[in-house]
């Protein structure tokens, strides 16, 4: 039994800056999951909280049943890769896979078979001679992994492993990350601000920012169900669009459109007379002559992207842009976000690449209202009209 | 091009006036400072090849050139193999657990958060301030109080002691050394101890290799305190050299000869520092740097 229960974690730093801000969490024995967020938002401080090398400043860290928050990192039994690999340099590979076996006064002939079949899993057989300053990237951080691997914890705690991997490896790697977890079935805690590695390698992640937990889902369920604007705004490339709207004689008034609510049934009640509408930039269809939508608007295109696949489309709403320091963190990384300078909202449509048009174009877009999100322009909480209807 | 994004022509500078000017004024700077180390070594060598009776103020070129003088200092009036061996000793047992302990405090300032650190280490670095000279008449009374006097004792106790500035350069190289590897170390199971001894410390060979060869030469060379604690067969070069090169009844002092084993004296360290060069100044240079 090694799942990982967090309870009410804080930490605050000497300078008075808290980190972790009460974080509540249970990961089952054998799950993969990621904390991912902005820079700053706390993730790593949380994984080294479970990992001994930071003390909590109040709650308990807990793994399997025991509570382990005043016990030292070498006494809980985890395994750490790091983002920059902290191979020792002054030993080969081979010795740095044993390290910590040794230290734990592993009987050598386990030392050699599990550096062995660490070094199998990994495809290190022909390098465990090297020194780290003789290999690559891409094979320190295989090296990273066999160390943590050979220990056999009963948790991995990896902190954006792969950020210094190129673009190519690192989708590699992920892949392998996937299967090693697969094979070996240890809760493993994953940091990374890369969506795209929390989306496709966590069971569940959890999206954080200023230090606390905003969701804590499947990957499907933060894509489609965000708890909140800052989970719709950062989990999503390109992100969530995001207008202002009021709710005033039966439709949902944005930029200028009139989208009447009944569309949405009965539940369309629930929304309060300001609200925050928002629509991924893959559910906008785009409308030709005689196309009808119920919802639909209209803007002249200022950007076009043509990605060979699909191409990307802005265009700006006559409404304010949505903003809040919470939407520029979660936009920070985003390569349209300097977009968001503008004083309108800036909608982006993600359309075929067949689309013909070009820039300055007009551009009329259909909105699905059952794939719209709702926000509460106060609190930034989802307003949710119908459960369980969506889902990937 | 080259790795430097600039081909050879354009890195190869023109021979200026200016550019000509500033190199002569560096070579001569650098020639003075080199006359100014090597002329009194250069005197030493010349003096040391004298006829023994002659004094300070001999001829310049020895001759002829009595090389029998280093015979004599070797052998002839007392037996230097005996004090030489004395004074390794003496300047290993104090070397290395003098580095090795301001190593782990020096570790222990640069890694360690605990309550009143930073105030500790200033008052580690305020101790330079006080001169030896007003320590140096209570530690002979310490000393000889606990019975000490005439053994090697005291160099292993100040060893064990560290010294400020050694504690100094370790704690600033340690400060900048990369905090995973003290992690990573962590979560394989190490404790703090396991961690300087099994990391850190083999990753600070330039920098163990200067406060080694500092501490070395210091003891080696050091007069006042075997001066003061060592009598007779336990005493080390420095003293003996000084005083011990005379006439039988005290009364002459063979100058030239006791600068041959002055001479002797100083080759081994010389020999060592030749040795070290490039891994002492590695270690200087980048402490503070590494990152």
């Amino acid at each position: 039994m090694s799942g990982i229960g967090l309870q009410n974690v804080v930490k605050t730093f000497p300078n008075g800056v808290r980190a972790v801000d009460g974080v509540d969490m249970t990961i089952d024995d054998g799950e993969f999951i990621v904390l991912v967020g902005p820079s700053g938002c706390g993730k790593t401080t949380l994984l080294r909280c479970i990992g001994g090398l930071e003390e909590v400043t109040n709650g308990s860290v807990i793994i399997g049943d025991k509570d382990v928050t005043d016990v030292a990192p070498k006494d809980r039994d985890i395994a750490m890769v790091f983002q920059n690999y902290a191979l020792y340099p002054h030993m080969n590979v081979r010795k740095n896979i044993a390290f910590g076996l040794k230290v734990r006064g592993t009987p050598r002939a386990e030392i050699i078979a599990r550096i062995t079949e660490a070094a199998r899993l990994l495809g290190l057989e022909e390098l465990l001679d090297r020194r780290p300053l003789a290999l690559s990237g891409g094979q320190r951080q295989r090296v990273a992994m066999a160390r943590a691997i050979a220990r056999r914890p009963i948790v991995y705690l990896m902190d954006e492993p792969l950020s210094n991997l190129d673009a190519k490896l690192r989708v590699r790697v992920r892949a392998d990350l996937a299967q090693l977890h697969a094979q070996l079935g240890v809760t493993t805690v994953y940091v990374t601000h890369d969506q795209v590695e929390a989306m496709t390698l966590g069971q569940r992640a959890a999206v954080m920012n200023k230090g606390k937990i905003q969701q804590f889902d499947t990957p499907q369920a933060l894509y489609w169900t965000p708890a909140n604007l800052f989970v719709a705004a950062f989990i999503g490339s390109p992100s969530m669009n995001l207008a202002q709207g009021t709710v005033s004689n039966g439709a949902l008034h944005v930029g200028g459109f009139e989208l009447p609510l009944s569309e949405l049934g009965a539940d369309a009640r629930r929304l309060p007379s300001t609200v925050t509408l928002g629509i991924r930039p893959e559910h906008l269809t785009e409308l030709h002559n005689g196309d009808a939508s119920a919802w639909a608007i209209e803007a002249d295109v200022t950007v076009e992207e043509n990605l060979g696949a699909e191409v990307l489309v802005f265009f700006p709403l006559e409404t304010p842009a949505v903003a809040s320091d919470d939407l520029v963190r979660a936009h920070s990384g985003e390569e349209h976000a300097a977009l968001l300078a503008d004083e309108r909202a800036i909608f982006t449509a993600r359309l075929p690449a067949t689309r013909r048009a070009g820039a300055r174009d007009k551009i009329r877009v259909g909105l699905d209202p059952k794939l719209c999100h709702f926000f509460d322009p106060d609190t930034g909480d989802a307003i949710v009209i119908r459960d369980g209807e969506r889902g990937g | 091009m080259t790795s430097f994004g600039r081909t050879a022509d354009q890195r190869r500078k023109p021979w200026t006036f200016r550019r000509i000017a500033r190199r002569g004024l560096l070579y001569a700077v650098l020639i003075i400072l080199v006359v100014i180390f090597v002329l009194p070594l250069g005197w030493g060598v010349l003096a040391s090849l004298r006829e023994k009776n002659q004094g300070v103020l001999g001829p310049a070129i020895p001759h002829p050139i009595h090389w029998d003088n280093y015979r004599f200092a070797w052998s002839g009036i007392f037996p230097f193999a005996h004090y030489l061996k004395n004074t390794v000793f003496l300047s290993v047992i104090y070397t290395v657990p003098v580095v090795l302990t301001s190593a782990l405090a020096g570790y222990g300032f640069a890694r360690h958060r605990a309550k009143g650190r930073n105030v500790l280490f200033m008052f580690v670095l305020a101790t330079t301030l006080v001169p030896f000279v007003i320590t140096f008449i209570p530690q002979f009374v310490i000393f000889a109080h606990v019975h000490l006097v005439n053994t090697y004792w005291p160099w292993l106790l100040w060893g064990l002691g560290g010294v400020p500035f050694l504690i100094f350069l370790f704690r600033q190289f340690y400060a900048n050394f990369p905090s995973e590897l003290h992690d990573a170390a962590a979560m394989d199971g190490c404790g703090n101890l396991r961690i300087f001894l099994s990391i850190y410390l083999p990753n600070s060979g330039g920098v163990l290799a200067a406060g080694s060869i500092i501490m070395f030469t210091w003891v080696w060379g050091d007069y006042i305190f075997p001066a003061l604690l060592l009598y007779d067969q336990q005493t080390t070069l420095g003293p003996k050299i000084a005083s011990g090169y005379t006439s039988p009844t005290g009364t002459i002092a063979f100058v030239p000869i006791t600068i041959a084993g002055a001479m002797l004296f100083t080759l081994p360290v010389l020999l060592l520092f030749f040795a070290m060069q490039k891994k002492l100044a590695r270690g200087i240079v980048t402490t503070g740097l590494k990152g």
